[in-house]
């Protein structure tokens, strides 16, 4: 899994979903360096370094992590909950890009530390606007912390 | 009370003594001292009468003998005056010197001497004068008196006549009378008068003289001179008193009147006397001996005296007797009244103690006895009875200790074995639920006897009868025979062994149904039958009991209803939240997930439009342009309807809202929805309220969507928020001049999903107004619209309990 680090680690199941994401991203020339992976257990397994990603170092990306809610085995909001609660992990700005409108997992997301809340829209028109604007905020606003 | 009746005891206690002790004594002492009085009334006048008769005697007699006396010494004195004149030698002086044959001084020297004889003769005579027919003393024995003249003197006209003695005149300290007598010349002729000058001593010695009538006893003589009476002599008590009117002497008046009699008149001092009058019987002289009625009747008053003393002996012993008597009446009565307050005050163990005697107060005081008894008897079974219903309704809860405790209670109160038969549930048996008697053996023996041989309704025994007709039955007395002949078999060694005397039994009933029966025996042999009063009490006891029954068992129902509903609530409950989490996860999941296959298909089509357009006809975009429209609008659907679902669990978070800022933040948020149109929108007092800002804003973020929405086609729109006041109470306005729509359609207004216009006129999802309604229910106020087609429509809301404010806000925004 060597490589060039990765910039943006996309924690989504639903296929269709980061598909449309990722050509999202793609089309605004955000970036190209995305890693994908299904579900939250291997999301904390390429975080900390284990299972499929042991040996696996925080230097090596991400810079940001895009966080669906709804996930097999682990869901986001542990995820979420994992990262905050380690020193290093917590210092990767997460962005919770979620379908779901639900106050409590805003709360919930913003108590855990998220550092942003996306709400996917249907219309993939505003689909794309949201992930647009999301790839300006991490490569033009915000400096990624040294590590 | 208690207390009260205590204090009264005493009091009426002295009250009954009084009224009966003193006034059997009174009532006596009167009747002794009216009977007595009246007992020395007669005897006083009795003994008066012979008294009066004894003295009326003794004065009689001494006035006969005074009369005589006096008569006597009259006669005497005339004698002796009638001597002197007819001595002859003085007669012969006499005619000598009416011839004129002596000379005056020879004359007067012989006749003194012959008068000098005389008086020496008779002690009495003072002196003795002769006078001439014409009343001139011509001699004397006193010289100096010869020349007086007593021709006017009555006793000297009368002795012209015959010898007289005239009345008593007193001279210094004596009495003195005229004793006259006529000389007779020697041939007869009336020649002279001798006139005596008598000492009257001896006659008033002589009426003084004892005359046995006691002290106050006195004679007295008298005269009726001038219509007065003259006392002859000196009264004894009034020796001055010479002349008296004839009224204040009525015996003397009687006396001189020649009559005799007896008198009681008031005397010349005004004393009451007994009188005895007589006539002297010498001229118009009157006779009375008198005795003063004090000492007359003097006798009397010591016997009197005797009588007093003892009519009062007599007083006192009647009325000592007679509170001997009356205490000897009521001490029995103020027993029975102390023992009467004694049951009074609640102890009714007190007795009369005088049932032993053989008198009327022995039968009161059987029959108060017999009362308290029965009192006492009456009362034990009131309080048998309250406290068997005290202790039966305790037992409510406990079905089984219930029925062991009435059998107990029954047992104890009536005796001596008590048995609960119970109809059982199919109405065909009685069951022996219930047994007692405080003999162990016998509740044991009765115990086997009982289940060894069940009863049916139907059978033929006494107590299936008393269940099936519902009438208790009595059977004072029964012989062991006949009660086999009467019951089952089965129960002859049971009836052998406790030789039942007496039998009872009481249906057992509760709102005219029979529920069972309580069956009494009594096997003591010295205690009594039954009797009507223990029918009377069993029957109160087994009312008390079957309801108490009945209550225990609907409360075991109730218990077991309750129990199973309990359970059935936490079922319930459990089944609610399971369901309640099943929504949840529904929910929570349909913003999840249904939202992403939406978002493939309008993602998808619209890449397959950006990327293969040129390979597509126009039919063919069209569709994919659709097919992306329908997805936009089921992710609205879904977002509404998660929206109206969270505000069934979301709490109403109210506080103090500025609604004119919160109604221009709509509006500005909608600033979108009115670009290129000519709106008008008019914010009018609108006062502060207390809501959830977030859903107030959802509501007029609503509200005004709509009224944007359905004035699309007018010229120029014009949209009115504003607030009125309705009976108190702030009613929220927003008014447009849009489509409008029919009122008959009201009902459908605020439904989910009801939509009063086509969908392809006015988008929409249909849940708007729903939510708005659910909002405004929330806050437990009311929404209701106006409108008609082509004329605007109008919606009003309340926001229902506390949601005045203060303050309102005018504004305009264009």
């Amino acid at each position: 899994m060597a490589g060039d680090p990765v910039e943006i680690l996309l924690v989504e199941d639903n296929p269709s979903d980061a598909e449309l994401t990722l050509r999202a991203l793609r089309k605004n020339n955000v970036t190209n360096r995305i890693h994908l992976v299904r579900d939250g257990a291997e999301a904390l397994e390429f975080i900390f370094g284990k299972g499929a990603y042991n040996g696996r170092s925080l230097r090596e990306g991400p810079r940001v992590i895009l966080l669906d809610l709804k996930l097999p085995k682990v869901d986001g909001l542990e995820v979420l909950r994992q990262i905050k609660s380690d020193a290093q992990a917590r210092n990767v700005p997460v962005v919770v890009l979620t379908s779901s409108k639900e106050e409590r997992d805003v709360v919930e997301s913003y108590r855990l530390g998220v550092n942003s809340y996306i709400v996917k829209p249907v219309d993939f028109t505003q689909f794309t606007e949201a992930v647009r604007q999301l790839g300006l905020y991490w490569t033009l606003l915000n400096q990624p912390p040294a590590l | 009370m208690r207390t009260r009746h205590s204090t009264n005891q005493p009091r009426m206690r002295w009250t009954l003594r009084s009224s009966l002790l003193l006034k059997q004594t009174a009532f006596v002492a009167m009747v002794t001292i009216v009977t007595g009085g009246m007992l020395i009334l007669a005897s006083e006048s009795f003994a008066r009468r012979m008294v009066r008769g004894e003295i009326d005697q003794r004065l009689s007699l001494a006035a006969t003998d005074r009369q005589a006396l006096l008569q006597n010494y009259i006669h005497q004195q005339q004698e002796l005056v009638g001597l002197v004149a007819s001595r002859t030698r003085l007669r012969q002086l006499v005619t000598d010197r009416a011839a004129g044959k002596i000379a005056g001084d020879e004359f007067r020297r012989q006749s003194a001497q012959i008068l000098a004889d005389a008086r020496r003769s008779a002690k009495d005579f003072v002196s003795i004068s002769i006078a001439d027919p014409h009343g001139t003393i011509i001699t004397a024995t006193d010289e100096t008196s010869v020349g007086n003249d007593y021709g006017m003197d009555p006793d000297f006209v009368e002795g012209r006549r015959q010898s007289t003695l005239g009345a008593p005149r007193r001279t210094g300290e004596t009495y003195q009378s005229l004793l006259t007598a006529p000389v007779a010349g020697n041939d007869g002729q009336f020649l002279a008068v001798v006139i005596v000058v008598l000492d009257v001593q001896p006659m008033a010695d002589l009426l003084a003289g004892q005359t046995g009538l006691g002290e106050s006893g006195e004679t007295l003589v008298g005269t009726l001179r001038d219509s007065t009476i003259h006392l002859l002599l000196p009264a004894h008590n009034a020796p001055q008193l010479t002349d008296i009117p004839v009224g204040r002497m009525p015996a003397m008046a009687l006396a001189v009147h020649g009559q005799s009699g007896l008198l009681h008149p008031r005397d010349y001092r005004g004393v009451e006397v007994l009188a005895a009058y007589r006539p002297v019987g010498y001229r118009d002289w009157g006779l009375v001996v008198k005795l003063d009625a004090a000492e007359a009747y003097a006798s009397l008053s010591r016997f009197r005296a005797i009588v007093a003393l003892l009519e009062v002996a007599i007083v006192l012993a009647g009325v000592a007797l007679s509170y001997l008597l009356a205490r000897r009446f009521t001490q029995p009565i103020l027993h029975l009244a102390h023992q009467a307050a004694t049951i009074a005050t609640g102890d009714l163990t007190a007795r009369t103690g005088l049932a032993h005697r053989t008198d009327e107060f022995g039968d009161l005081a059987r029959a108060f006895d017999k009362m308290a008894e029965q009192i006492q008897r009456h009362l034990r079974r009131a309080e048998a009875l309250a406290e068997s219903s005290h202790t039966f309704a305790e037992s409510t809860r406990d079905y089984e200790g219930l029925l062991t405790r009435v059998a107990h209670r029954v047992a104890e109160f009536v005796g001596d074995t008590c048995v609960i038969f119970l109809v059982s549930a199919d109405g065909v048996w009685l069951e022996p639920v219930a047994l007692y008697d405080q003999d162990p053996d016998a509740m044991a023996f009765a115990r086997a006897v009982l289940a060894a041989s069940p009863i049916r309704v139907a059978d033929n025994t006494m107590s299936s009868k008393v269940f099936r007709e519902g009438e208790p039955l009595l059977v004072p007395q029964v012989s062991v025979a006949s009660l086999r002949q009467a019951t089952k078999e089965e129960y002859w060694p049971l009836l052998d062994r406790v030789a039942s005397r007496s039998l009872l039994m009481v249906p057992l009933r509760v709102q005219g149904r029979t529920i069972g029966i309580l069956s009494l025996s009594r096997h003591q042999p010295e205690a009594p039958g039954y009797g009507p009063e223990d029918l009377e009490f069993a029957t109160a006891l087994a009312e008390r009991a079957a309801l108490t029954i009945v209550n225990a068992r609907l409360y075991q129902a109730l218990e077991t209803a309750k129990e199973d509903l309990e359970r059935r609530v936490v079922e319930r409950t459990a089944q609610l939240k399971a369901a309640n989490n099943e929504l949840e996860s529904f929910s929570y999941s349909v913003a999840h997930d249904l939202r992403a296959p939406l978002r493939a298909m309008d993602g998808f089509s619209r890449l397959v439009v950006e990327d293969f357009a040129p390979l597509l006809p126009d039919e063919a975009q069209r569709y994919l342009h659709l097919v992306r429209e329908n997805a936009q609008q089921m992710g609205h659907l879904i977002d509404d309807l998660l929206t109206f679902a969270r505000l069934s669990r979301q709490p109403v978070n109210r506080q103090p809202v500025h609604t004119s800022d919160l109604v221009e933040q709509v509006v500005k948020d909608l600033q979108h929805d009115r670009e290129g149109r000519a709106v008008h929108i008019a914010i009018n007092d609108l006062p502060v309220c207390q809501a959830d800002p977030a859903l107030l804003r959802q509501v007029f973020a609503n509200l005004l969507s709509n009224a944007l929405k359905f004035t699309r086609t007018r010229e120029e729109a014009r949209i009115e928020v504003r607030s009125q006041t309705d009976d108190g109470e702030p009613v929220y306005v927003v008014k447009d001049n849009g489509v409008g729509f029919d009122m008959q359609y009201m009902g459908k207004l605020f439904g989910v999903f009801q939509r009063l216009h086509r969908a392809e006129e006015y988008e929409g999802t249909g849940v708007g107004l729903a939510i708005v309604q659910r909002i405004i229910h929330r806050h437990g106020g009311r929404i209701w619209a106006e409108a008609a087609v082509d004329k605007g429509a109008t919606f009003y809301f309340t926001l229902g309990g506390d949601s005045h404010g203060g303050g309102s806000g005018r504004n305009s925004v264009s």
